[in-house]
């Protein structure tokens, strides 16, 4: 059987897809919290159009995606927390205005030379040395980040009223969240693709969620099932020759089943 | 005259066109305990969320504990207790000491996520409430009834001078509103803590409350809850009204 580490791509890949799947559960879980998980698929989509509008005008697609990611988070941001409109609903004209867009800029460009499958699905295993440092600065912006606002975050997402009369400023630290969650997305682009980076948002917390009972252990089971899926999901996409983004994805989707069928069992086993 | 925890001059706040409350004055006095009633969508959770400055009133001014509410920043020396009607999340990861803990909130400490939350005065507050046994318990796996409870204890968390509770005995039953109330009852009595409490339990603030207020859009009555008279109750609620006491002080009035 080959050598996994004996291709320094393959390394590359290992350590930009574990950093991802570090990063992506510490975000996802304050989202999910708060009920707002899709934002992940909608800011995707957002990414998707930053990609083409870079392509087509020429500049580097990470920085017109950068740039059209976190505008849009400071949007979806606004317009919820005006509360105008209900955050799905602004989630869902979000998503498909910025998909049209996207589409439009495609066919009217008349096609790319770039793959734009490989913004879709991901091409980790051509990631380069300065992208897996991109991903490394970026896990330790968010771990910092997060550990020292964890607090406000947590209380936020349990209940913003409640928040606000303790004197968190929910607006600022909610804003703060959905830049973070743009510029993982943007970065994380690169590993598993704008269809399917949502998924490692939220499939590790949900796994977290079942294993731990506290806000903290959530957190570091999330990110332990995170970084599993991600290097699980490397290694079977090297021997099994598959796509390494749909192999991460269904790496995190079988670790939540195992954690369903651990804590039912759990839960079983106290009833009898 | 003491001085006012709570002072709202003239307040108008409206969703939309329709005013959830009109030129509303109330002043809340230290040590005292009131009690806001009024029918269904009287606009009684609008007024604790303007008092504590969750809303901005479209007219009229907010003082809290004499700072001016949008200028206000010693949350620590206020507790809050929101209305839970739907109860928290089953799946929401946190326990019952996270909640509580997260009222000793006192600004930003970027070395929280390393400290315990089951410390001295969340052990005590939830012991306050009849709640110790439920600390390390996942919240959203509780009733409502003891979610309620817990809610109290976080509110309670820091001792403040002013408690404000939205409706905090829905979902008790019996035992747990006899417990939160005696609680109440001891908190504003023995340490000297303000309340300002909304509730529907008239039968109880006239037990307890040293002040009410009489509110539907605009407030009808304030004053001492002996002075309330059945004829005002019937008009705050649109029929007829009648409160039977269990307490000697008390005569069916």
């Amino acid at each position: 059987m080959d050598n996994l580490f004996a291709y320094s791509f393959m390394v590359r890949a290992l350590v930009g897809a574990g950093l991802v799947g570090l990063t992506a559960p510490v975000l996802g879980l304050f989202l999910v919290l708060r009920r707002f998980s899709l934002i992940a698929d909608t800011l995707s989509h957002v990414a998707l159009m930053g990609v083409a509008i870079g392509v087509a005008t020429g500049v580097h697609p990470t920085l017109s995606t950068f740039v059209a990611v976190t505008a849009g988070a400071v949007v979806i941001e606004t317009l919820r927390a005006r509360g105008r409109l209900p955050g799905d609903v602004v989630l869902a004209v979000v998503l498909y205005a910025t998909l049209a867009v996207a589409v439009t800029v495609v066919s009217t460009a008349g096609g790319f030379e770039v793959d734009l499958l490989a913004f879709l699905f991901g091409n980790v295993l051509s990631i380069t040395l300065a992208e897996v440092a991109w991903l490394g600065a970026l896990a330790v912006l968010v771990l910092v980040a997060v550990g020292a606002f964890f607090t406000e975050l947590a209380q936020s997402a349990f209940d913003e009223d409640l928040a606000r009369a303790s004197g968190v400023r929910v607006g600022l630290v909610n804003l703060g969240l959905a830049v973070l969650t743009g510029a993982a997305i943007t970065l994380s682009v690169r590993v598993v693709g704008v269809l399917l980076v949502g998924a490692l948002m939220v499939v590790p917390v949900l796994a977290g969620g079942l294993l731990a009972r506290s806000l903290r252990g959530a957190l570091a089971a999330g990110m332990g099932v995170g970084v599993l899926a991600a290097l699980g999901g490397i290694a079977l996409a090297f021997y099994a020759d598959l796509p390494a983004g749909s192999a991460i994805v269904l790496c995190a989707v079988g670790l939540l089943a195992l954690a369903a069928l651990a804590t039912g069992a759990r839960r079983g086993t106290h009833r009898a | 005259m003491n001085e006012p925890v709570l002072e709202m001059a003239g307040v108008t706040f409206a969703y939309g066109e329709r005013p959830a409350v009109e030129g509303v004055s109330l002043r809340i006095e230290r040590g005292e305990f009131a009690a806001v009633v009024g029918p269904n969508g009287s606009g009684k959770s609008t007024l604790i969320r303007l008092a504590l400055g969750l809303l901005r009133p479209q007219a009229g001014s907010v003082r809290l504990l004499d700072t001016p509410v949008e200028r206000f920043r010693e949350w620590t020396r206020v507790g809050y207790v929101p209305q839970l009607s739907s109860g928290v999340t089953g799946r929401f990861p946190i326990t019952v000491a996270e909640v509580v803990a997260h009222g000793r909130y006192t600004g930003f400490d970027p070395l929280a996520i390393f400290r315990r939350a089951g410390g001295g005065e969340v052990r005590e507050a939830l012991e306050a409430v009849g709640a110790g046994h439920l600390a390390g318990r996942r919240i959203g796996e509780l009733s409502v009834g003891q979610q309620q409870r817990v809610l109290v204890a976080r509110g309670l968390v820091r001792w403040p001078d002013l408690l404000v509770l939205d409706e905090p005995i829905a979902g008790l039953d019996v035992g747990g509103e006899e417990r939160i109330y005696g609680l109440l009852r001891r908190l504003n009595r023995e340490r000297g803590m303000s309340i300002l409490m909304v509730t529907h339990d008239i039968g109880t603030v006239l037990r307890e409350a040293s002040t009410v207020a009489c509110i539907n859009r605009t407030v009808s009555f304030h004053g001492a809850p002996h002075d309330l008279t059945q004829a005002e109750l019937a008009s705050l609620y649109g029929f007829p009204v009648e409160v039977l006491l269990h307490d000697a002080l008390h005569e069916h009035r």
